[in-house]
């Protein structure tokens, strides 16, 4: 094959992220789980890297969970977004980025129909008209937060105040990466590496110091998966999704992992917890679990930010002893404290889970 | 409902209104942030865009055969978490049906 046609097969492995002045949309369950994830996503953005981005307070729910769970039809959820566009065309934007991946798997889902079924979008066009009387234009640019955290690694890695490095043994702390399955496997070129060499968060790994552990199951569902876990008569499946991984990475002795999708890295946080608790099985070291984070945390880390203002404290699955293995100075008594420094006492210890030290 | 969510989960329950501010959540607040208060005007908007784009018409069709089949199984489909037969259709893994023979 000659050079050229090499490059154009590589080129739909590439994706293009703006540089600049992004229309940010923030994520239902996310907000819930991990509040500081978010909050770190917008400090790094405005002071480290000094981007202008616009946080709307009028943007909602994109209905993705209830319509995954077949609770709200296609033409609903299209015309929810229609109007989060809108509202990004209303505020001057034009560089639209969700910080949910299920969220970015439906705007890519439904910018494609509308790509291929022009109607549709009409259709869109008048519904959102007749209901609230604006008007919408498609984003110039639709980027996940984790593209942009990955376009911006480098620069991340240039202030950084630690590596991903272990500091008793100066050896790269090794890292599980799971991308979300809605990133990039509906729409492969939406994704950095498309669905077959995703690299948006090995990028970062990867230039902050970390080594990345390729293991059998690295690209298994995690299992959250909407329906099997609403549904509490369903969630063994979703709950032993997980089990398969964390049995197949346990062997490698991964020091964390890191997600972009909420549902992703929050229940490989809960599901080890409940793993313990039933099995009396953890995964981590001296019966600790793994810790899981987002991307947005692990760049926190990396740039020298409070863990406790990340919200790290809320996790399950303590993050003590990574923070102990980067070297991090962090003051373990502010850790259950309030915003005021209040005393807000201790969570009950798990059984079966090492939580405090 | 959600046992696996850990005593972590209901330490940030009981204390949220003091320990969610401090990592930047706008916590039942106006103005932009996590989990802030969405304004009256945006859900009342949604609920139009509900109304035009079939979304309710939906939502009344799964009440009402949820109705009907709660009648056909003889439990009270009565509201919210408390229905028998939300608690039933909820909870129960039902061997005849979910599993492969």
């Amino acid at each position: 094959m000659k050079i050229e046609g090499k490059r154009n097969i590589w080129k739909a492995y590439q994706k293009e992220i703006a540089d600049d002045d992004y229309y940010y949309v923030r994520s239902c369950i996310r907000q819930n789980f991990f509040p500081g994830s978010e909050t770190t996503f917008l400090r790094i953005l405005r002071e480290v890297l000094k981007k202008n981005v616009y946080d709307d307070q009028h943007h909602t729910t994109c209905t993705g969970i209830a319509y995954h769970c077949e609770v709200v039809p296609f033409e609903t959820i299209m015309t929810v977004v229609g109007r989060k566009f809108a509202l990004m065309k209303e505020s001057g934007f034009r560089n639209f980025v969700p910080s949910c991946v299920t969220s970015f798997g439906l705007y890519t889902e439904i910018l494609d129909t509308w790509e291929h079924h022009p109607k549709v979008e009409e259709k869109i066009h008048e519904n959102l008209k007749l209901a609230t009387g604006r008007n919408f234009n498609v984003p110039n640019n639709l980027a996940h937060t984790s593209d942009i955290i990955f376009k911006f690694r480098e620069e991340i890695a240039q202030q950084a105040k630690y590596k991903l490095i272990n500091k008793a043994t100066g050896k790269p702390l090794k890292v599980v990466d799971h991308i979300g399955c809605h990133y990039a496997k509906m729409f492969p070129a939406k994704g950095v590496g498309g669905a077959e060499y995703p690299y948006v968060l090995a990028g970062m790994v990867e230039s902050w110091g970390g080594e990345v552990i390729d293991y059998p199951e690295r690209r298994h569902c995690c299992g959250f998966g909407f329906r099997q876990y609403m549904v509490n008569a369903n969630r063994g499946y979703s709950l032993s999704a997980s089990k398969k991984k964390f049995e197949s990475m346990e062997p490698f002795k991964p020091d964390f992992i890191i997600s972009n999708c909420p549902g992703c890295g929050f229940f490989f946080d809960r599901w080890q917890y409940a793993l313990a608790e039933m099995e009396g099985k953890t995964y981590g070291e001296d019966g600790y679990g793994i810790p899981s984070l987002t991307y947005e945390e692990v760049a926190g880390l990396v740039l020298g930010f409070d863990p406790w203002e990340m919200g790290m404290q809320l996790h399950q699955v303590t993050v003590d002893p990574l923070l102990d293995k980067m070297g991090i100075a962090y003051n373990p008594d502010d850790k259950f404290k309030g915003i005021n420094k209040e005393d807000l006492g201790r969570p009950e210890s798990p059984k079966n889970l090492r939580f405090y030290k | 409902m959600y046992p696996e969510q850990g005593p972590v989960w209901d330490w940030i329950r009981d204390n949220a209104e003091q320990i969610l501010p401090k990592v930047g959540a706008n916590y039942k607040g106006d103005g932009p942030g996590a989990m802030r208060k969405i304004p009256q005007e945006d859900i009342d908007e949604l609920h139009r865009i509900f109304e035009v784009s079939g979304g309710l018409d939906w939502f009344n069709k799964i009440e009402d055969f949820s109705a009907q089949k709660a009648k056909e199984m003889g439990l009270d489909i009565g509201t919210g978490k408390d229905s028998e037969y939300f608690k039933e259709v909820y909870n129960t893994n039902n061997q005849e049906k979910h599993s492969k023979q």
